[in-house]
């Protein structure tokens, strides 16, 4: 079944424990997507768009330098299907949009959905090229066969597939907010550098942190009512209320993440984790390294939220 | 119910003297004075078991050749008794001793006949020899002592002392008691001849002098030659009678071997691992994968009853005290009628009677301890007609859970497995006998993690609970009405029960009450006919609660649905299964060289309303003294999973699943427990259930085809008295593929495994110590190449995109096991000290291939690593 295979996620890394290992997942070591920004037109906050509203989608990405990703992508929008396997379109998409320039600003992508649409969700399935040129004819391709090594134009930049199901505000119970990152703190200290420069970072302004010092907490926090209460559907079949938990999700191309994801919840209103010291020895230069530390925040109702950090790490 | 033998003087002999001849009636030469030969060592033969069994009787005139110096050199069948009497006649009659013919007084060799008669009731006293009008004979003497070790001195028990004297006709058996004390009274004054035997210790010949009126004392000192644990292997003489076959091809694991094998840590049932045509399941897992069949069309039955699991929490050990187990049979293909409902293998556990592997009727105890678990074992007599056995064991490996710093997750539950067993048998007739069995098992972990355990998956977090248990109540009756009809009942009630949840996502309870019977009569029209009828049934009220992603096939099954509260629905199921099902069999030889068993069997399965007729076919040719052909056809039937069918979850139209087995082999005993055998096999299977195109309703239809073929060779050396090597040697060749769709290519099966080579074997070594070895070199089980990831940036995880489905295959498996064992015999008790080591080089053996988050890298995950096993058993 489908979560042993996630389950073997947390069992399997025992098993392979001693021998090699694969990068972890919070090691940003080329540009790659983080997540999603959503937004509706005159909606405020609400994330979820209602029949006939539209809704905005702008891909989140990073890279180890903290400087802006160059995409072009190619998305459709379509109502799902009801599978046991891979999302696919239920019938003809409704919405097809590419951007082909990656020096062009990045822009959102924009769906409107019909007056007359019933489903819980939006299906999008689509191809980015970043720091590259997409192939706009081999991307258009979804329907299953696709070579990821075909989407960027002469191999030059990082191709990702992408698909995501987001909700649809159907009735009152799926409208959204999305949540907003209020705080995030470094050693019990404010922290609000972002990743501006590249290059030496000492006495620039962002916290330095020594190469192989002790672990440093970060804490991030939410607005005080941005876990909102819903009605699902419960493990008994009946519907239930309860809370939203929201995640934070932490990538960093250098100092060491402790985990991933980390969850805010009523029991446990803060995403705390530690920056670690890094396992292998690497040389920092005299001028210090600026580490960019990305998080991405989700409700898990198609609510997000994203920040960048940057620390400087000198020898 | 023992039976006796009662031995007929000669009724002809003929004397093979070549060189003498009569003379010419001219010459009238004086005639020679002939004294015939003179048995003075009889053997009792072995009662064949299924005669026994079935209360028969026989009488088998056989030819014997005996030689100058008064023994046997060759003896044949005149006339036959069969049903197993003849091969036991002959065997005893090879080593009777005689005092020699004799021609004028010089010894010669003679071929005489001789009526060896099994029967069914206390011999009759030979007749009172005529007293000589001669004076009194002096009053007898007595002859004891004891036999004792030499290196240890310790006492050996049940050590045969035979005393003969062949000219006072004086021939005396008596069986040391556990004190090694032995006493033969009554003994005529003389000389006699002493021959002691005792099992690994070998044998000894003494001349002893018993005077008139007195006690000779004697101390006999043993040396091991070979080794045994002490264990009676049940069968006295070689030939080992196995009852009538109904399979074409049966492999039996006995009771000698069953805890012995180098890498089964003494677990029996992963023995089973280690036969021809049963493949690897990757990382010891306990899945019964049978001749390229899904581990789900394979069953297992603990004394004719099926069994939800086999194994605790996976494959770390199978959830039954092996050393309750009387032998394990395993039919790969082609099984009898008596067997539906699967169509891959069948694993029949058969329970031996308490205190059988005992001499006496006392109490016995095993206690066991290991890194993994700990285990007690008593049987003890209940009155003369009956007697019990039970086990219990309980993990140990909870300890160690218990000593990991809780840091991301809090253990809610400690990873405890337990089992039980526990049995009576009575038997308050000589027709009936009656069993009580109850058993059980429970595995249960749990676990809270507030942050998620994993870095692929947000997911994997809250309560993670795993829970397995099953109790059942077995009444068996085996009553017999005649020498000709035996009837079997079983009946059996319990329950089981399946959880499985992952926080607030994925929830799984299954809860069995099942009930199951099975009537069997056997009846035997005469010798060449016999027929069998059979009911089974099959009721279960279950309740299935499931909430979780839609599900897809689970074998070649790709990448589905994630976990989420989007893709989570509610599925309950509240029903009854009912699987009835009658079977007939015919068991035909119409000449003593080929035996032809016919059968069908007709199941029904409620919950998708559908019947199967299974016709079944097989014949066996004795073409040579211990060589057969044999051969087999028939059809095979199987009900889809509950959640393949369930209404919301599956697809309640589903047909069943069918398969043809085709089989044709040979096999052979070169020698008394050395067989060897060549299989080839063949097998179609359709109506595979299978995800329906893209994933869509209802889920699930019947468009799976199938195929497997190939070959399996096998060696073995059985246990047996004297012998010091036992070990077996299978070698498979085999290709197994599926096909899910009509428009789709074929493909290999997730475990199919092209080779599959076994070597085992254990050596018995002086002072009680056993060495054994287990070499396996296995193809690798398919892979399906990832070329990279579908992201989800909702959630931030991703998903594989595949290649075509076991494309690719993992590097060679290649393992050594190693077992070493010391015994120490005590006066009442054993402790025994063992090693089991797997994996002695530390092969890698990479099993799969893990990923990063976006499956652009890949390292392979590696197999078991080097595992020891440090265990002690103490036996009462």
């Amino acid at each position: 079944m489908i979560f042993l295979r996630r389950l073997s996620y947390f069992l399997l890394p025992l098993a392979i424990a001693c021998g090699p290992s694969v990068d972890p997942a919070w090691l940003v070591v080329e540009a790659r997507m983080t997540g999603i920004l959503a937004t509706v037109d005159d909606a405020g906050d609400r994330v979820t768009p209602r029949p006939g509203e539209t809704l905005r989608v702008q891909l989140l990405y990073a890279q180890p330098d903290g400087t802006p990703v160059r995409p072009s992508w190619v998305f459709v929008a379509c109502e799902p299907a009801t599978t046991s396997g891979f999302d696919f379109c239920a019938g003809e998409p409704f919405t097809f949009d590419a951007k082909a320039d990656p020096d062009e600003e990045d822009r959102p992508f924009t769906v409107t959905l019909p007056e007359d649409y019933t489903n819980r969700n939006v299906l999008f399935l689509g191809a980015v090229c970043m720091n590259g040129e997409i192939d706009l004819a081999l991307a258009s391709d979804l329907a299953g066969g696709l070579d990821p090594d075909r989407i960027c134009v002469d191999g030059v930049g990082v191709p990702q597939i992408f698909t995501f199901a987001h909700p649809v505000a159907i009735d009152a119970n799926r409208e959204n907010r999305a949540p907003r990152i209020a705080s995030i703190t470094l050693g019990g200290e404010e922290w609000t550098t972002e990743p501006t420069t590249t290059g030496p970072c000492v006495g620039m302004g962002y916290p330095e942190l020594a190469y192989g010092s002790d672990p440093v907490e970060i804490v991030v926090r939410a607005r005080e009512d941005d876990l909102e209460s819903y009605v699902r559907l419960g493990m008994n079949g009946e519907p239930e209320t309860t809370t939203e938990e929201i995640y934070v999700e932490t990538l960093s191309p250098f100092r060491r993440i402790e985990r991933r994801f980390t969850f805010i919840t009523v029991d446990d209103p803060i995403a705390d984790l530690e920056l670690e010291p890094n396992d292998e020895d690497i040389s920092v230069p005299e001028g210090g390294l600026l580490v960019p530390i990305f998080f991405v925040m989700r409700d898990q109702r198609g609510g997000f939220d994203a920040a960048n950090r940057a620390v400087c790490v000198t020898p | 119910m023992l039976a006796a033998v009662r031995r007929f003087p000669w009724l002809s002999f003929v004397w093979l003297v070549g060189t003498a001849s009569l003379a010419s009636a001219q010459e009238a030469p004086a005639a020679p004075v002939i004294t015939p030969p003179r048995l003075v060592e009889f053997v009792e033969a072995s009662y064949p078991p299924t005669a026994e069994a079935e209360g028969l009787e026989g009488r088998v005139l056989v030819a014997i050749t005996i030689a100058a110096d008064g023994a046997v050199t060759d003896v044949q069948v005149v006339r036959p008794a069969g049903n197993g009497f003849d091969e036991a006649a002959v065997d005893a009659v090879r080593r009777f001793r005689f005092e020699p013919a004799r021609r004028d007084g010089a010894p010669v060799p003679v071929r005489i006949q001789y009526e060896y008669v099994f029967e069914r009731r206390v011999p009759e006293p030979p007749p009172e020899p005529e007293v000589p009008d001669e004076p009194p004979p002096p009053a007898p003497g007595r002859l004891e002592g004891r036999v004792l070790g030499r290196e240890d001195g310790a006492p050996i028990r049940n050590a045969e002392v035979l005393i003969s004297n062949a000219e006072l006709g004086v021939s005396r058996r008596v069986v040391a008691g556990n004190d090694g004390r032995f006493a033969a009274d009554e003994l005529p004054a003389g000389t006699y001849t002493v021959l002691v035997l005792a099992d690994e210790y070998g044998e000894l010949s003494q001349t002893e002098e018993v005077g008139s009126g007195e006690v000779t004392d004697v101390i006999y000192r043993l040396e091991i030659v070979s080794v045994d644990d002490g264990e009676d292997f049940g069968f006295g003489a070689e030939a080992v009678i196995d009852p009538p076959p109904r399979e074409v091809t049966r492999r039996t694991i006995r009771r000698e071997e069953l805890t012995r094998i180098p890498g089964t840590r003494g677990d029996a049932l992963r023995a089973v691992e280690l036969l021809p045509g049963v493949g690897r399941p990757p990382f010891g897992a306990g899945q019964l994968i049978v001749r390229g069949a899904a581990p789900g069309d394979s069953q297992t039955f603990f004394e004719g009853v099926p069994v939800p699991l086999l194994y605790h929490f996976g494959g770390l050990t199978s959830v039954v005290n092996s050393r309750l187990l009387e032998q394990i049979d395993f039919y790969p293909g082609n099984f009898s009628a008596r067997y539906g409902r699967k169509m891959g293998g069948v694993l029949e556990v058969g329970f031996r009677d308490p205190l059988a592997m005992y001499d006496d009727r006392g109490f016995h105890g095993v206690a066991e301890i290991s890194l993994i678990d700990a285990s007690l074992l008593a049987e003890f007599p209940l009155g003369d007609n009956a007697a019990m056995a039970a086990a219990v064991r309980r993990s140990t490996i909870d300890g160690v859970f218990s000593a990991l710093p809780e840091d991301t997750f809090t253990i809610t539950a400690l990873p405890v497995y337990y089992d039980y067993q526990g049995f009576i048998t009575w038997t308050p007739t000589p027709r009936d006998k009656f069993r009580v069995l109850m058993y059980g098992a429970s595995d249960r972990f749990g676990l809270f993690a507030g942050d998620s355990l994993s870095d692929e998956d947000p997911s994997i977090r809250g309560n993670l609970d795993l829970l397995t248990r099953f109790h059942f109540l077995d009444l068996a009756w085996d009553h017999t009405f005649d020498e000709r009809t035996v009837l079997d009942v079983d009946f059996q009630v319990g329950t089981s029960i399946l959880e499985f949840g992952l926080g607030d996502l994925v929830s799984f309870d299954a809860r069995f009450n099942q009930t199951y019977g099975r009537a069997e009569l056997r009846h035997r029209a005469n010798d060449r006919v016999r027929l069998i009828a059979g009911l089974d049934m099959f009721i279960t009220p279950l309740t299935l609660e499931y909430f979780g992603p839609l599900l897809g096939q689970s074998e070649g099954g790709t990448e589905g649905q994630g976990l989420g509260e989007e893709t989570s629905q509610y599925f309950r199921f509240d029903g009854v299964a009912y699987r009835p099902a009658i079977y007939f069999e015919s068991d035909l030889r119409p000449w003593d060289w080929v035996q032809i068993l016919m059968g069908i069997r007709v199941d029904y399965a409620k919950e998708i309303q559908q019947w199967s007729f299974d016709p079944r076919f097989a014949a066996i040719f004795t073409v040579a003294d211990g060589y057969r052909l044999k051969m087999g056809a028939g059809i095979f039937s199987q009900p889809p999973e509950f959640n393949e069918s369930a209404e919301g979850l599956g697809n309640p139209n589903l047909d069943m699943i069918h398969s043809a087995h085709f089989g044709l082999g040979t096999d052979a005993e070169l020698a008394p427990g050395i067989r060897v055998g060549v299989e080839g096999f063949y097998k179609y299977l359709w109506d595979r259930v299978v995800t329906t195109e893209d994933g869509v309703e209802p889920f699930f239809d019947n468009a799976g085809i199938g195929r497997i073929y190939g070959m399996e060779v096998s060696g073995r050396v059985e246990p047996r008295r004297g012998r010091k090597f036992t070990g077996f040697l299978s070698y498979t060749l085999m290709r197994s593929e599926r096909r899910d769709r009509p428009n789709q290519e074929w493909r290999l099966f997730d475990f199919d495994q092209t080779h599959i080579f076994t070597l085992s074997g254990t050596y018995q070594l002086p002072r009680n110590w056993s060495v054994g070895g287990t070499l396996r070199l296995v193809s690798g089980n398919p892979a399906t190449p990832v070329t990279g990831g579908i992201y989800n940036p909702a959630n931030g995880t991703a998903n594989p995109i595949s290649l075509a489905t076991n494309s690719v295959r993992n590097p060679l498996f290649n393992r050594f096991d190693l077992r070493i064992e010391k015994i120490w015999d005590f006066e009442s008790w054993k402790l025994a000290l063992f090693l089991d080591i797997q994996n002695v080089w530390n092969a890698d053996n990479p099993e799969g291939t893990i990923y990063n988050y976006n499956y652009t890298q890949s390292v392979p995950i590696n197999g078991l690593p080097f595992i020891p096993a440090l265990g002690i058993r103490g036996e009462l």
